[in-house]
């Protein structure tokens, strides 16, 4: 995990894919660096709202969000 | 040509992508039936994994349409989030809307279907909607601008083929320029036949050629199905009748006498 993304943000309870984690990071880039989702075609929504790969960038992280890490998948 | 939202698809075999024994058999499948749009999911992916990349990657080598569905979403809000989802992920305003209303039946739920196609399609989608064969949901789904209206033959993966033309046939006959798909409950492709037979401009599966024996070679035959039944359905077909009507000439019959008629 990197220190300095543990030194910047403060640790947030998150729900993250229907699971509690408590994770230090303020943006969604982070949040993925932290949990070691690596993946290139990831999207991600934070309380049922798309937040698009341009804004991964910012704070917009708060104690309590819903977050769903989402990638395709086989489907009929 | 098929034209699906101004697109024009070279096939009228839309497949699905899931329940395939492996994925080089998914991808051989794929290639046999000549389908020209894929459909695929969206899915919790796993922290540390990259199951999303390996499976896109397979499906881009396939270099098809790709329509993606909100399958097992339950609420308007559910299935409209994927959707967004979907077209961050997949870079199309296609979306194959789905709102299950039954658990048993996986019946969608019109009602959530219609509200949902209708805050798709003011946020830009290009809505292809998974409905009943009611008359009244398909006018409310075209209404709130669907171009394409899929009606199932039966539920998803029951294989029973079309347990309902009449009401499909109405379908086809009140909207002559709406794009009209039969999608789920195909098991053979007598039954993909009889869907283009109907006048359905193309048809949707998946089960029945990935749970098949030789899904490439069940792939393969489909395809000729819907080949088939199209070019019938071109070719006009004639009406059904309640009597037999002799095909072999009656005058001229041996034996045959005037008084005998």
């Amino acid at each position: 995990m990197n220190d300095n993304l543990m030194t910047d943000a403060p640790v947030l309870r998150l729900t993250v894919n229907g699971e509690g984690q408590q994770v230090a990071a303020a943006s969604v880039r982070a949040l993925l660096e932290a949990l070691g989702y690596d993946g290139e075609f990831i999207a991600v929504a934070v309380n049922q709202s798309v937040v698009s790969r341009g804004r991964w960038g910012e704070d917009l992280l708060r104690d309590g969000d819903d977050i769903e890490i989402v990638s395709p998948r086989q489907g009929g | 040509m098929l034209k699906l939202y101004g697109e024009d698809i070279a096939s009228r075999l839309m497949i699905g992508t899931a329940l395939y024994p492996s994925p080089a058999v998914m991808q051989a499948a794929v290639r046999a039936s000549g389908a020209g749009i894929l459909t695929v999911s969206v899915r919790r992916e796993t922290a540390g994994g990259a199951t999303g990349d390996s499976f896109w990657a397979l499906i881009r080598e396939l270099g098809l349409k790709i329509l993606p569905n909100t399958a097992g979403c339950r609420t308007v809000r559910e299935a409209v989030t994927t959707a967004q989802l979907a077209r961050e992920l997949f870079g199309t305003a296609w979306i194959k809307l789905e709102v299950v209303g039954d658990d048993d039946t996986l019946q969608p739920d019109v009602v959530a279907l219609v509200e949902a196609a209708d805050i798709l399609i003011r946020d830009g989608f290009q809505v292809f909607p998974y409905c009943t064969e009611d008359l009244t949901v398909a006018t409310r789904l075209v209404d709130a601008g669907c171009q394409v209206v899929m009606p199932w033959a039966a539920p998803i993966g029951s294989a029973k083929g079309i347990v309902n033309p009449g009401p499909l046939t109405l379908l086809r006959n009140r909207f002559p320029d709406i794009a009209l798909v039969v999608d789920a409950g195909l098991g053979a492709p007598s039954h993909a036949a009889h869907a283009m037979e109907l006048g359905y401009d193309a048809v949707l599966l998946n089960t029945a050629v990935a749970k098949a024996g030789d899904p490439v070679a069940m792939a393969r035959a489909f395809g000729q199905a819907v080949e088939a039944g199209r070019a019938a359905w071109e070719a006009g077909l004639m009406p059904p009748r309640d009597f037999a009507s002799p095909s072999t000439p009656v005058p001229g019959t041996p034996f045959w006498h005037a008084a005998n008629s």
